[in-house]
């Protein structure tokens, strides 16, 4: 699984990351939260080496990930980015297929089994149903679960998210994070992703991490991480915190911190 | 379309390109008939020296020449597409082919007039600037990260920056405009065993490169960080396929001069029937493109005989159209 050792990042403006040290729970969904810029998404492109990181401050398994090649690291760990326009007519089962890069030589074409991964993966998040047609032509959600299908398909033990429904409707937000807490318990699959619903994350994460200026400011089970002092110091707002009666997980209600109406 | 009626759809390209070739190889100006034609293909005993030179020396070395040449800007203009993550970069649009024609020019004032092999020194220079161009673009490209609107607007400056001073040039050697003027409009009229000898080998080799990079160019056509996560070392794959679409295209240009557009239209074209997977792209657009180039340079040659149309200026008549179909089917 992933540690950060020291990790701090800087880009030409200034430092995003300080000093984090964390490891994340192996077999588990992950919650990064956190206000705007206090340097999730960057977390997430260094233990992914999308950045160019130093050395010995990240290790998958053990092994530093400077070390490690991008074919290495593309076995271990799958990443599903915020923004994914494609530009060109590829279709669904063209995209999810590339997943595959990893497993195949130079000159060797998808074999069945390939192909069988694919349509497996694109099965288990219902994308199998349009698997020819164009991504341009699909909606945000069907692409969001294109994405994760081909994440899936590179058969990695690790899978990043960045924000994965921050753009889609309850019902496909919903939809979403099954498919991903389903991968995660079926397969034992670690995924870490970066939410911004607070409530969501408290619902489908068993860790959350509570981001805060560069740095980790908190690290536990939901119940732990989302009270009432965190939320109020972190994101500067009045929040009520109740049960969720159906799931158990805390749940928030927020009032804002500029009016004393409640 | 799927895989077998893409596969059908190759065969079908394939013999029409034969035919056409067969064609092109069978008409002209000089006045040979056909049985004559089709036996200096394999008898050369019966037949009149001077037709045997028309049809082996030049009409057989330009058929081929179209068609190598033709592949090769259509792969490598479907590659530029995959870099630049845009349908409509191509060597032409890029200012590949305006830095071409002003080494071209250059070579042609200060009258470099060495030959090396079959390639004139203006050809050298143009090829050379072409690599050069390249260079400046890639380095332009890391400058404005992954932003291919502004690229295509660097491409246009750099275009009309080359330009200027060809034009700067040509004004102050008046006298050899009709050189530099010639040189701008690629033709096959000069074509010969000799420049196929070098094209070719070079050509097919860029070819294969880049077919057997057909999983990185779709994984970097969606996207860099998206490459890099599948496992694909993004900067050396970019390197090695702009390397050798870059030689592609500077052979092309020091072969047969400038010929815009074929890198456009075929591999847009094509992926309107093949999609954008470029294990299925590549090899038909490798087909349609000698299939295309070699067309309109016997339209060129025949619409008008005796006085032929340069290749370039056919494609451009083509081209430019669909360019701008491309843009407004875009949107």
């Amino acid at each position: 699984m992933i540690r950060a050792e020291n990790l701090s990042f800087k880009y030409n403006g200034g430092e995003v990351l300080k000093n984090i040290n964390i490891s994340f729970k192996p077999g588990a969904v992950t919650g990064i939260i956190g206000p705007n810029g206090c340097g999730k998404t960057t977390l997430l492109k260094n233990i992914s080496k999308q950045l160019s990181i130093s050395e010995k401050t990240v290790f998958v398994e053990g092994v530093d990930i400077k070390k490690m090649g991008s074919l290495e690291i593309a076995k271990k760990i799958a990443l599903v980015n915020q923004n994914n326009y494609i530009a060109f007519e590829f279709t669904a089962i063209d995209v999810v297929l590339m997943g595959r890069f990893a497993h195949l030589k130079r000159f060797q074409r998808e074999s069945r089994e390939d192909v069988a991964i694919a349509y497996e993966c694109m099965r288990k998040t219902n994308t199998f149903e349009f698997k020819d047609k164009l991504v341009r032509e699909l909606s945000g959600g069907e692409l969001q679960r294109v994405m994760i299908a081909r994440a899936l398909c590179q058969k990695a033990d690790i899978i990043l998210l960045d924000e994965p429904v921050s753009q889609l409707d309850i019902h496909h937000q919903m939809e979403i994070m099954h498919i991903i807490k389903e991968a995660s318990i079926n397969e034992g699959l670690s995924v870490i992703m970066v939410l911004h619903d607070l409530n969501l994350a408290a619902q489908y994460s068993d860790e959350i991490i509570l981001m805060k200026n560069g740095g980790v400011f908190k690290k536990g089970p939901p119940a732990e991480v989302i009270n009432k002092p965190n939320i109020e110091h972190v994101y500067s707002v009045r929040p009520e915190i109740i049960k969720n009666p159906v799931t158990g997980r805390p749940f928030i209600i927020y009032y804002d911190n500029f009016s004393n109406q409640i | 379309m799927g895989h077998r009626s893409l596969y059908k759809f190759n065969i079908g390209l394939a013999c029409f390109l034969i035919a056409l070739a067969f064609f092109s190889y069978t008409i002209g100006v000089a006045d040979i008939s056909f049985t004559d034609a089709v036996r200096a293909l394999f008898d050369t005993s019966a037949l009149d020296g001077a037709h045997i030179t028309i049809l082996r020396g030049i009409r057989l070395p330009r058929v081929i020449s179209c068609m190598v040449i033709g592949m090769g800007l259509s792969v490598a203009g479907s590659v530029f597409q995959a870099l630049f993550k845009n349908q409509l970069a191509e060597p032409f649009i890029l200012g590949i082919s305006s830095g071409a024609s002003l080494g071209a020019a250059l070579a042609i004032i200060y009258s470099f007039d060495f030959y090396f092999y079959v390639f004139s020194g203006a050809s050298i220079a143009a090829a050379v600037f072409s690599v050069i161009t390249v260079i400046f673009i890639l380095f332009a490209y890391k400058l404005v990260r992954h932003n291919t609107g502004t690229l295509l607007l660097i491409g246009s400056s750099i275009s009309l920056f080359c330009s200027s001073i060809t034009t700067l040039l040509i004004s102050i050697h008046a006298d050899k405009i009709k050189n530099i003027t010639q040189w701008s409009i690629g033709s096959f009229s000069n074509a010969g065993w000799q420049k196929v000898y070098v094209t070719l080998p070079i050509i097919f080799i860029g070819v294969i490169i880049i077919f057997s990079f057909h999983r990185e160019l779709n994984a970097i056509s969606v996207g860099e960080s998206e490459a890099k996560s599948f496992g694909v070392p993004v900067e050396k794959s970019t390197y090695i396929l702009l390397l050798a679409s870059s030689l592609i295209v500077a052979v092309a240009v020091a072969s047969s001069g400038i010929i815009g557009f074929v890198g456009l239209i075929i591999p847009n074209a094509v992926r309107m029937v093949s999609g954008a997977d470029f294990k299925k792209l590549l090899p038909t657009s490798a087909l349609a493109g000698a299939t295309l180039l070699l067309f309109c340079d016997t339209v060129g040659r025949v619409a008008f005989a005796p006085s032929e149309m340069p290749v370039g200026a056919v494609t451009a008549l083509i081209g430019a159209p669909f360019f701008l179909y491309i843009i407004l089917k875009r949107g």
